[in-house]
């Protein structure tokens, strides 16, 4: 139904990390780990893999449009726990 | 890195899930080793060589087998050795875990993950809890997703030995030695492109040798030529990033003058592996009909003594059945739904399709109807066995 505010953005329904990109395919992971080959273009043009998109609605007046940006912030939050836990294993290692 | 196979012989062994076997003798060796033959020709050195190869390339009592496991779009290959067992990526989901188990193997001795894309390493949650991992090389690269954050979960749980390796890192078990070619060194601090930094191993048992470049592409490719040249020259080649045109480049293909060739990828994937660019370069090292890949043949294993090698095609731990069985099973080109035609070798779900539009078939050479399927496809289709006769 058509709404009639301002220009607003819902919360982010949902994040996808970047597994893959070869050629026109990427490979899109959900974050209950669910992943799904869609086509490279759905993504922003500074995607890449190893970095994590959001995917958001924005409503402007009756139109809604499906936004898409990279998510500098989750994909730094993702890094640094990998990293740590990647810390974890090497120092293990070394036992 | 190689020494010349003396006394190479190369057999294929066409087994059906249904158990139906026939081996076919496949070409003898390459030049290079036709070269050495005629070396050992020459009577003063006779019977130096004939010392020099028993010492060098003893039979091993249990063959190396090398398994280039049907995982979908994906890679896992197992060398199942007699005196250890090394798992090179896993594929992404659980069958990996699957055919380890149905295969009997309860331990790996030194597991290798590439790189950190899903369909290399995903399927380790399930390894870890199927089977006991012994030791764990993997790059060190950093990747952002829950599927390898549950792989690095799962490494942590284990018991695993850790390892970011370089090259010339070497891990023997017996006769078997698996040698890093790349990266130089771990590539924790790496934050290009996963597949630049893919570890890329060469295994040695005998004189057979196998190269595993995974996912490393062209460039890596070069580099490995400029460092290694002919000493590349493997036995078998497994195809890199499942057959794409990315990798599998002239000069590389050249350098490692495989005898054999393997590509893994899922049957109709939406990347179009293999690429045909990547398999006319391997086809100019390679005849064709020797290169196997598991869209088309399911698992591929090939085993050696060190000294010759046998290549069994669509085979699986139990699943040999009785003979009454596989008789009922052939597949019926006049009747079979499109679905029962892909287990056909070179027919994928369009081909399928147009067997069905293109009914009824004569005979089995009537099949060259079908656009893609020429004399040497039909050849590979009867080879396979899975045809029934047609009554005219």
């Amino acid at each position: 139904m058509a709404d009639d505010r301002e220009s607003t953005h819902e919360p982010a329904a949902e994040r996808f990390a970047v597994d893959s990109i070869e050629a026109d395919v990427a490979l899109v992971e959900s974050e209950s780990g669910r992943t799904f080959e869609i086509p490279a273009a759905w993504l922003p043009a500074d995607a890449a893999e190893g970095r994590v998109v959001s995917l958001s609605v924005q409503r402007s007046g009756a139109e809604s449009r499906l936004i898409c940006t990279v998510d500098h912030q989750a994909t730094e939050e993702r890094r640094r726990r990998v990293r740590a836990k990647l810390d974890k294993l090497r120092s293990r290692r070394n036992r | 890195m190689r020494r010349a196979c003396p006394k190479r012989s190369l057999h294929e062994r066409t087994t059906s899930r249904f158990g139906l076997a026939a081996r076919v003798p496949l070409r003898r060796a390459s030049s290079e080793h036709a070269s050495f033959g005629s070396t050992l020709l020459r009577p003063v050195l006779l019977a130096i060589a004939i010392l020099l190869l028993a010492a060098a390339a003893p039979v091993a009592a249990e063959p190396l087998r090398v398994h280039f496991v049907d995982v979908g779009q994906g890679a896992a290959v197992l060398l199942e050795g007699a005196e250890g067992n090394v798992l090179v990526d896993v594929g992404q989901y659980g069958d990996a875990a699957a055919y380890l188990d149905q295969a009997g193997i309860e331990e790996i001795d030194l597991a290798i993950a590439t790189h950190a894309h899903a369909d290399h390493i995903g399927g380790f949650v399930d390894v870890f809890e199927s089977v006991e991992v012994h030791r764990i090389w993997y790059n060190g690269q950093e990747h952002v997703t829950l599927t390898f954050e549950r792989f690095i979960d799962a490494v942590l749980e284990s018991e695993a030995d850790y390892h970011e390796p370089g090259r010339g890192d070497r891990a023997t078990f017996g006769e078997l030695s698996i040698t890093v070619l790349h990266p130089e060194g771990s590539a924790a601090d790496y934050h290009g492109d996963l597949h630049d930094k893919n570890i890329v191993v060469r295994a040695d048992y005998g004189d057979f040798s196998i190269l595993l470049p995974g996912d490393a592409e062209a460039d890596v490719e070069r580099s490995l030529v400029e460092r290694y040249g002919g000493e590349l020259d493997s036995t078998v080649l497994k195809m890199g990033h499942h057959g794409s045109a990315t990798s599998s480049s002239g000069e590389f293909v050249k350098a490692v003058a495989p005898e054999v060739a393997v590509y893994q990828a899922g049957a109709d994937n939406r990347y179009g592996h293999p690429h045909d660019e990547a398999i006319a370069r391997v086809s100019s090292a390679v005849a064709e009909e020797q290169i196997y890949g598991t869209d088309l043949h399911g698992t591929v294993v090939i085993e050696s003594d060190g000294t010759e090698i046998d290549i069994v095609l669509e085979t699986g731990p139990g699943d040999a059945a009785p003979a009454a069985l596989a008789e009922q099973a052939c597949i019926d080109i006049n009747s079979a739904g499109p679905e029962e035609l892909t287990e056909i070798i070179h027919i994928g779900e369009a081909r399928a399709q147009e067997i069905v539009e293109l009914r009824p078939f004569d005979s089995i050479d009537d099949l060259t109807r079908v656009p893609g399927i020429g004399p040497a496809r039909l050849e590979d289709i009867r080879e396979q066995g899975l045809l029934c006769p047609i009554d005219n």
